[in-house]
């Protein structure tokens, strides 16, 4: 996937997730924002699977995080041809595992 | 001319017999292909985010009898190929605490029982070993493939013997008990 072809990781060394609209009724449901890969920007929705907070025993500082899952549709980066050739899906499933501290 | 009729009836029922013995297929035999085959564990951290990792070095043999729905896997896992992404958690998951890599370089998963949903394969039953120990769970395949010894009425897993004969589709022979 570190092919020039793909994700091209010389020319654009990191991605980018910036999430502007989050659906939290109670609980968190999902995070609305725009994905840049190779310099393209789309939206992309990240559903939340679970979520939740907790106070870390050691540290004693509030932790918050939780599993999301996100589909990529390789062709609204433009990269469905490179895909193709790689005999790889056009769909994408990102399956990300988180956890933020309190500084 | 004709041949008499019982000696006909013979023939046919040669046939017959021929004919079941074409029927029933053998099983196609596939080796696990070590660029494309992975194990995944995910294991939930305080509730919230599932850590996950793999291991990347894994070979076995799959046999698949479509016709009868049979079949056999048999794979390994090199237990020191685990890999979470933080080296840190790799050394203590390689430790004696958890996987023990040096006295047990090995895991294995063997199964005989396969079960399709119509024409798919929908589950394999079997046993895995860890540590040269399988659960409680897994006994009667354990039987099958190896020996199995009962252990003390203890709380601890049952453990697999060293097998001075084991089956062919024994990857090789389990590790000498250490739990």
């Amino acid at each position: 996937m570190a092919r020039a072809a793909l994700l091209d990781a010389a020319g654009h060394p990191t991605l980018r997730f910036a999430g502007d609209t989050v659906d939290f009724d109670r609980r968190l449901g999902a995070v609305d924002g725009l994905l840049t890969l190779r310099g393209r920007s789309a939206p992309l929705t990240l559903r939340a699977e679970r979520f939740g907070c907790y106070t870390h025993p050691l540290l004693q500082r509030e932790v918050c995080g939780g599993d999301f899952d996100a589909i990529v549709e390789l062709g609204r980066w433009g990269l469905a041809g490179a895909a193709a050739e790689q005999a790889l899906a056009d769909r994408v499933r990102l399956r990300i595992q988180v956890e933020a501290l309190q500084p | 001319m004709r041949p008499p009729a019982r000696r006909r009836h013979r023939c046919a029922a040669a046939l017959l017999v021929a004919a079941a013995a074409c029927a029933r297929a053998e099983p196609v035999v596939y080796a696990i292909d070590p660029e494309h085959t992975r194990v995944w564990w995910e294991v939930r951290h305080f509730g919230t985010s599932t850590q996950r990792g793999r291991f990347d070095d894994v070979e076995g043999r799959i046999a698949v009898d479509r016709d009868s729905r049979q079949g056999e896997v048999s794979i390994r896992i090199a237990t020191a190929s685990v890999s979470s992404g933080l080296p840190a958690l790799d050394r203590m998951l390689r430790s004696d605490r958890f996987l023990a890599t040096d006295a047990y370089p090995s895991a294995y998963f063997v199964a005989t029982r396969l079960a399709f949903d119509g024409g798919s394969l929908a589950a394999v039953r079997g046993e895995f070993t860890l540590r040269g120990c399988a659960p409680r769970a897994s006994r009667a395949a354990v039987k099958l493939r190896c020996s199995a010894r009962r252990a003390a009425a203890t709380s601890k897993p049952r453990c697999v013997e060293a097998s001075t004969a084991a089956p062919s589709h024994c990857p090789s022979s389990p590790t000498p008990c250490g739990c």
